[in-house]
């Protein structure tokens, strides 16, 4: 029993060194505190997962499409106000879905979709100034501006069709909405419901609204909306709504283009754009 | 909070070091798995061998129906569960922290050695087999709905899901396919197993609140790996009455093995009236209620500017974007909290994008609601998810908001503080 008893005391002895030793061991794995945690596949839509291992991908967030990081770089220069780099990167990924024949409303692709509505947006946020093909340039004809700005509309409904009270694609068609002569009232009840429902989702639906509040003469209404539009962190001079251009219907009239020389490269004419 | 999430981190460190040594300090005493020496001295091997065996077997139609029910709770995203089948890695997020951490994912060197240095949660979960013979239906069905913190040192719990008791049953049906009949206890004396529980290392794996539980060596040599998990997985044993038929427990005490092959709880050399007394301690011993604990008060909004950009980095993509993803990126899955999963319908709320969070989340009517709205404790309602999950990890609910991260550690005080700031200042971009 004595000897039970002091080998019970020597196992305790060591019990105690093991627990302190182990404490002590444990300290600078205590002093690690986590950095920023991505999530796995979250994370991958910025990380070139694979690099140059040339390894097949082994599952969905590996098995991204080439054209990935072009809406991925559109959507970045989207958030930043760029939108000529916007329009560029979207069209590089998917050239086709601003032509005639909206290739984005028959995909189940929700990246192309996505490259869609930034253009979509990109065009109205920059009032129909630029082209709409991938060589993306200034193109300030009024008429041609309007023409970008309505395929704008009809984009943006369609997508708002699709997601039936999405507060971003309401805000988006409203926005376009605004900048035309018989979009005007709608585009104000639209805006006004996300504003009234706390749903805006950024300080351009701010800007657009005080643009309508002021073109109404509701100078009130105008300050109220401004004064949001700089709290979500714009600059004054886009949230007074200013730079929201008013584009009359253009006229649908103009005379036929004559056709085109047999010699045109094909090329040549994919180039001529809206 | 932070101090104590140190602090189970750190106590959780102790323990596995001491365990680790103290295992090893221990085997030199008994070479040759010399434990045996302690059955023999009891001489009571005569008693009569344990048997569990079922009374009834449920009808395939039954189990059936409880497969479709663990599929579309998707157990099988943190759990392997016999005869299920695996979800793909990208949706386990156990498997996926595990390849990380063991660096067999598919992804470049640098990046694994990233996501190594960040991943701390979900890296083991129990596998769910051979449930029937152990544990009681009515336990299961009540810790389905009402999960607690059954094993303490893994910092993530069960979720609490949206599950109903008549989903919870359903569960039960496919997890305890067969019926055991209520067992009685077998003869053991309590005050001799709570001596012999404190001999034979069980405390040194597993708590048991408001026990007499001690920590003490295990007296046999385990890989450090399989002591690591199972320590990390060791579930607090003020539950084993409420979970445990009272027969199938001195059975598993004996060999867990022969019932759960898969376990991580080891043979403890023991003779069958130890694991009676064992037993007799763990169902029938004293257990004082458990401490109190209060959740935490909010700390004050920042009198300093808080941008969106800080708050994203530090809160919305450092844990929320895990499940609240922007789904065209990701496959079309934007996660539980977007998309749906975990029987949870879509609510359609990213927290990857400000134009998203902005865009709020789909109310139960489907209806589009802002996720900066009043909850019914008064907080913005993305504030009052975060910190009723203090609330919860307390004991306690809030009414009508179901704490965030679902299942996980929560938020810091000072992590909340940032996204009530950045919501109290207009949510600058």
């Amino acid at each position: 029993m004595l000897e039970d008893d002091a080998m019970s005391a020597e196992k305790t002895w060591k019990w105690i060194l093991a627990v302190t030793a182990g404490a002590l061991l444990a300290l600078p794995a205590v002093a690690l505190t986590p950095s920023d945690a991505e999530a796995c596949g979250n994370s991958m839509r910025y990380d070139d997962v694979l690099g140059d291992s040339g390894k097949k991908p082994r599952n969905i967030e590996m098995e991204k499409p080439p054209q990935l990081g072009s809406v991925i770089r559109a959507e970045q220069a989207w958030n930043k106000g760029d939108w000529k780099n916007a329009i560029k990167e979207a069209l590089l990924a998917h050239p086709t879905l601003a032509k005639r024949s909206r290739s984005y409303k028959s995909t189940d692709d929700a990246e192309m979709i996505r490259a869609a509505w930034i253009v979509a947006s990109s065009i109205t946020r920059a009032n129909g100034d630029y082209t709409l093909d991938k060589n993306v340039r200034l193109e300030p004809d009024v008429d041609k501006k309007r023409l970008r700005v309505d395929w704008a509309v009809e984009t943006l409904t369609w997508m708002l069709e699709k997601n039936e009270g999405d507060p971003l694609f309401t805000m988006l068609l409203a926005e376009s909405l605004a900048r035309t002569t018989e979009g005007e009232e709608k585009s104000l009840a639209m805006l006004e419901g996300l504003a009234k429902e706390d749903l805006m989702p950024d300080g351009y639906g701010w800007a657009t609204l005080a643009a309508l509040h002021t073109r109404a003469k509701k100078s009130e209404a105008a300050a109220t909306a401004a004064k949001r539009c700089n709290t979500v962190g714009l600059d004054k001079k886009v949230c007074a709504g200013s730079s929201i251009e008013l584009l009359a219907k253009a006229d649908v009239r103009q005379p036929k283009s004559k056709p085109r020389p047999k010699s045109k490269s094909k090329s040549a004419s994919k180039a001529k754009s809206m | 909070m932070p101090h104590r999430k140190h602090s189970l981190r750190f106590l959780l460190m102790i323990s596995l070091s001491s365990a680790l040594l103290g295992a090893f300090a221990c085997e030199k005493k008994t070479p040759g798995g010399g434990p045996s020496a302690q059955t023999t001295q009891t001489g009571a091997n005569a008693l009569a061998p344990v048997e569990i065996e079922p009374t009834e077997k449920l009808s395939a139609k039954r189990v059936a129906a409880g497969k479709a029910h663990i599929l579309k709770f998707e157990c099988n995203r943190c759990h392997s569960i016999e005869g299920v089948e695996k979800v793909p890695t990208e949706k386990s997020c156990v498997t996926c922290h595990q390849e990380i951490l063991a660096g067999t994912y598919e992804a470049k060197p640098e990046l694994i050695e990233k996501w190594q240095k960040n991943i701390i949660h979900l890296t083991a979960t129990p596998a769910l087999e051979a449930m029937a013979p152990r544990f009681k239906r009515a336990w299961l069905v009540d810790f389905l709905q009402e999960p607690h913190d059954l094993r303490p040192r893994v910092d993530a719990q069960m979720p609490r899901m949206k599950i109903s008791e008549e989903d919870a049953s359903k569960l039960a049906d496919y997890l305890l396919p067969e019926v055991y009949a209520a067992q009685q206890m077998l003869p053991g004396d309590a005050k001799r197993g709570e001596k012999r529980a404190n001999e034979l290392g069980c405390g040194s794996c597993h708590a048991m609140t408001g026990g007499s539980l001690q920590a003490s060596a295990i007296p046999v040599e385990l890989a450090p790996e399989a002591l690591a998990i199972g320590m990390k997985l060791a579930p607090d044993l003020r539950h084993t009455r409420r979970r445990f038929h009272a027969a199938a427990l001195v059975k598993w005490l004996l060999d867990p093995a022969s019932i759960k092959p898969s376990t991580e709880m080891p043979k403890i050399p023991m003779s069958d009236q130890d694991a009676r007394d064992i037993a007799a301690y763990l169902i029938t011993s004293n257990l004082s209620s458990p401490p109190e604990v209060k959740p935490p008060e909010r700390l004050p909004v920042l009198k300093r500017r808080v941008r969106y950009k800080e708050v994203s980095q530090k809160v919305f993509k450092k844990v929320c974007w895990h499940c609240h993803s922007e789904a065209d990126y990701v496959g079309g899955d934007g996660g539980p909290g977007n998309t749906g999963g975990f029987g949870f319908e879509g609510r359609g709320l990213s927290l990857a994008e400000y134009t998203a969070i902005a865009s709020g989340m789909r109310d139960d009517e489907g209806k589009r609601t802002s996720v900066f709205k009043e909850a019914p404790n008064g907080m913005p309602w993305l504030v009052a998810a975060m910190y009723a999950r203090h609330v919860e990890v307390a004991g306690g609910e809030v009414e009508g908001v179901r704490g965030m991260p679902l299942g996980l550690p929560p938020m810091t005080l000072e992590e909340i503080q940032l996204v009530e700031t950045w919501i109290a200042q207009g949510r600058p971009r």
